[in-house]
């Protein structure tokens, strides 16, 4: 099983060309154009309601942008099949949306559901089978002990790797991820990022991740993009981060109060 | 000038009195519309007195035991057997009904009214009322009871299903959606545990109906134990109706323990 | 990709029960078969039990329709003479009273039920009784024990046997057919009401006794607002159910539509059957709108 990017030829994994959403006419995100080389780490960073969520919903096609061309390897995301879409791109979101009743198997499992027909998905649901990708995804975020849970009763950092450890058997070759360390202690966040990092570089999979630390997006990512207000306002390698760039970042906007 | 320790203020909210109104204004309109009715029964007194007795010495002898066993089986089996039915009927009722395996909304919606209301009247019918009418088409025939009670709990377990498979949050689908899950692959990873234990909860609840619907099956002449009881009762032998309740009794709380147990095995 | 589901390596070493105990086998699997086994021989028992009835006859599917077919022409009034009861002022008179008949059943029904529901769920809660919140340290569990029950029994007869029994002691009517139905549901209602308070939201509680309440403020400042609206709603949901029966227990008590219905059946007057049964199913509408309606005031 080869991931599309590993042998494709496309020097983008992603591209967004003019890129426009915006919520009842209260525009959100952009016009935004963006180039993300394949098997690039670029870590998205911004205050609240910068548009962070909304760009990586505009490229893992859950949300058509209201104006301009989101590309993926080089092809339009409109202009896709619905099966050929999960190999491209892939998201775990902020709630991350796993299915709590069921256990870290087929949480897991559930990632392959797009290659699979409905015999072999139900056979793998019902019956004690299991899917060796599936396990070496879990064994590959340490999570092999805890195959039989149910994803209800895990902690916050499990759940985090569980969807990691889903989209890894989905296997796409851009990952996005809406703030996966939002709710991780700074010794797991650095973990999970590592993983994300590393599980990237294996697959030469693209990725972009959005985070609220600053720091993590230095430490971790090849190219870091500060946004607010649904602009593009630096973006810049992690050697080139400045404190400045980020208070500017982050500042709010008015209603402080001015010294005289 | 001291502060009084209690002062009136806006009432709650007015919805909610005015319902407590009406449902108690209801209540009492009802009770005066029957109230001058007389109230004794034919038998009177003695007759209550003659039931009450009977409890103290209930027919236990063993060739009625026999009876009160095989009775017992017989309505479970009607309730198992209708069940079967009613899952057959309600399980792609509720499928159509919630139009979860449609992707366009559209189609969804056409589906989706033409079958509501096909299911919407045979539900409004009692399953007794059924009982009476398939007894004119097929006769007192065991599978016209079957049948009776498998009916319309079918078209209700399709309501209920439908409603329980459509209500689910909607993120973790949209997740398996975009993993590239198709309506059926989400049903089976998505919906149906997402509904959880309390679906199947909810299904031992509609069997528990189901045992005392067929209990009394005797309305279209078929045995079980209503058909005991009424026997007894014509005889004006209440000691036999305590055991035939009793094993009812038993029937029913079997039913609920199973439900309650699934139910906990499947949410804790 | 063709073989890449494979059967688990069984024991699988990935299975220890992890270290707190917590590893609750997973729900649909494993154990679940022995269930599906267990529940296909219970169907399969039962279907023989009833296939091997002496009164049971397979009807063919073209006898059952041309029979379906003459019942719905008989209902229709296609062959017979004179004006069909459904086109009829006159039979419309008749059976509209006992429409009504049957909406005051059915409501001194649900209020029955209700009294007698709220009157005992006190003491069926184990919450109020035997647990955190109980007060009366020696008859609480008798108390407990003899409401469980008592709701239990009543839940457990249907209706239809409970108004058998009643036609003894009160006079057939709406009265005995609203005491039938009330019996029942006070059972159902007992048990849901009980449930509810034992699911109450502890805290509030626990901040009443902490401020100093007793039995009755905690009863009116702690359960009944919490309660009250969620047992409001299985009231009006049991009126739905209550509508329905209401015609059945009617067939007993000599009440309502149903009377109408059995005495239309047995003298086989199709045309007047088709109307008792036009006017329930309009009536079981209207009662499902307006319970709907009632519900959505409560929130
Ligand atoms: N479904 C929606 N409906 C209406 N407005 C929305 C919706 N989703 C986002 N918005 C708005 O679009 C803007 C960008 O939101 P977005 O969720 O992309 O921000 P974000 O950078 O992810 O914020 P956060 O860091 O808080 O998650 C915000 O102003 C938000 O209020
Ligand atoms: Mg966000």
């Amino acid at each position: 099983m080869t991931s599309p990017s590993t042998n494709g030829a496309h020097p983008y994994g992603c591209a967004l060309e003019g890129v426009c959403i915006s919520y009842a006419g209260q525009p959100a995100l952009g016009p935004l154009d963006l180039q993300v080389p394949t098997g690039q780490a670029v870590a998205l960073v911004g205050p609240s309601g910068a548009g962070k969520t909304s760009l990586l919903r505009a490229v893992a096609g859950q949300r058509r942008p209201g104006s301009g061309r989101v590309l993926l390897a080089g092809r339009d995301i409109s202009g896709l099949r619905r099966a050929e879409l999960p190999g491209l791109a892939g998201l775990m979101s902020q709630r991350l949306d796993l299915i709590p009743q069921l256990s870290v198997r087929h949480n897991v499992q559930s990632g392959a559901l797009g290659r699979w027909g409905l015999a072999r998905s139900l056979a793998a649901l019902l019956l004690p089978l299991e899917h060796p990708p599936a396990r070496a995804a879990a064994r590959r975020v340490g999570l092999e002990q805890l195959l039989p849970r149910r994803v209800a009763d895990l902690s916050g950092g499990e759940l985090q790797r569980v969807a990691l450890a889903r989209l890894l058997v989905q296997d796409p070759a851009v990952v996005l991820a809406d703030e996966p360390v939002a709710s991780l202690d700074p010794a797991r966040a650095d973990d999970l990022l590592g993983m994300m990092r590393a599980t990237g570089r294996e697959g030469g999979r693209t990725l972009i991740v959005s985070l609220h630390s600053p720091e993590l997006a230095v430490r971790h990512f090849d190219r870091v993009i500060g946004l607010r207000a649904g602009r593009i306002v630096f973006d810049l390698p992690p050697s080139r981060v400045t404190p400045a760039e980020l208070q500017s970042l982050y500042e709010l906007l008015d209603l402080t109060p001015t010294r005289p | 000038m001291s502060t009084p320790s209690l002062v009136w203020v806006r009432a709650r909210p007015a919805g909610r009195s005015l319902l407590s109104l009406l449902l108690v204004v209801a209540f009492a309109l009802s009770v005066l519309a029957v109230a001058g009715e007389p109230v004794a029964g034919s038998g009177g007194a003695k007759a209550a007195r003659e039931v009450l007795a009977s409890l103290l010495r209930p027919d236990l002898s063993l060739p009625f035991l026999r009876t009160v066993a095989e009775a017992t089986l017989l309505t479970a089996a009607y309730a198992v057997a209708a069940m079967t039915v009613a899952l057959a009927v309600g399980i792609p009722g509720a499928l159509a009904v919630s139009g979860v395996l449609v992707r366009r909304r559209s189609a969804r919606l056409a589906s989706v009214s033409v079958v509501r209301g096909l299911f919407a009247t045979v539900r409004a019918i009692h399953e007794l009322v059924w009982a009476l009418l398939l007894l004119i088409i097929l006769g007192p025939n065991p599978i016209a009871g079957v049948i009776a009670i498998g009916l319309p709990y079918g078209a209700t377990v399709a309501r209920v299903l439908g409603e329980r498979l459509t209500d689910v949050p909607a993120a973790p689908l949209a997740a398996l959606t975009s993993a590239g899950s198709s309506p059926w692959q989400t049903l089976f990873y998505g919906r149906l545990p997402l509904a959880g234990a309390d679906l199947a909860g909810y299904l031992f609840y509609r069997f528990e109906c189901a045992v005392r619907a067929a209990a009394v099956l005797s309305f279209i002449g078929l045995g079980g134990i209503g058909f005991q009881i009424q026997i007894a009762l014509a005889d004006l032998r209440f000691e036999r109706v305590w055991p035939l309740l009793a094993a009812l009794l038993v029937l029913v709380v079997a039913v609920d323990r199973l439900s309650r147990y699934v139910r906990e095995a499947g949410t804790v | 990709m063709s073989a890449d589901v494979h059967l688990a390596r069984r024991p699988t070493p990935d299975t220890p029960s992890p270290p707190d105990g917590d590893g609750r086998a997973p729900w649909l699997l494993g154990p679940a078969l022995i269930v599906v086994a267990l529940a296909v021989l219970v169907v399969v028992g039962a279907w023989a039990v009833i296939l091997t009835q002496p009164t049971t006859t397979l009807p063919g599917l073209g006898v059952t329709w041309q029979r379906s077919v003459d019942f719905g022409r008989d209902l229709l009034g296609v062959d017979s003479v004179g004006t069909p009861a459904y086109a009829d002022r006159a039979a419309w008179g008749e059976v509209l009273p006992l429409a009504v008949d049957t909406v005051v059943m059915s409501v001194l029904a649900v209020g029955l039920a209700a009294v007698g529901a709220l009157a005992t769920i006190g003491y069926s809660s184990r919450l109020l009784t035997v647990g955190e919140f109980g007060t009366h340290p020696r008859l609480a569990w008798p108390l407990y024990l003899l409401s469980r029950s008592m709701h239990i029994v009543a839940r457990s007869v249907p209706d239809v046997v409970w108004a058998l029994l009643i036609v003894f002691l009160v006079r057939p009517g709406i009265l005995a057919g609203a005491l039938a139905l009330a019996l029942h549901d006070s059972g159902v209602l007992g048990r849901l009401g009980s449930d509810v308070v034992d699911n109450l939201d502890r805290g509030p509680l626990r901040n009443l006794r902490a401020a100093g309440a007793g039995r009755v403020a905690m009863v009116a400042y702690g359960v009944l607002p919490q309660a009250l609206p969620r047992l409001v709603t299985f009231l009006l949901y049991r009126w739905e159910v209550i509508v329905r029966a209401t015609v059945v227990v009617g067939f007993i008590t000599t009440a309502g539509l149903g009377y109408q219905l059995r005495l239309d059946l047995a003298f086989r007057r199709w045309t007047d059957v088709a109307l008792v049964l036009l006017v329930y199913v309009v009536l079981v509408w209207g009662v499902d709108a307006l319970s709907s309606a009632l519900r959505r005031l409560a929130r």
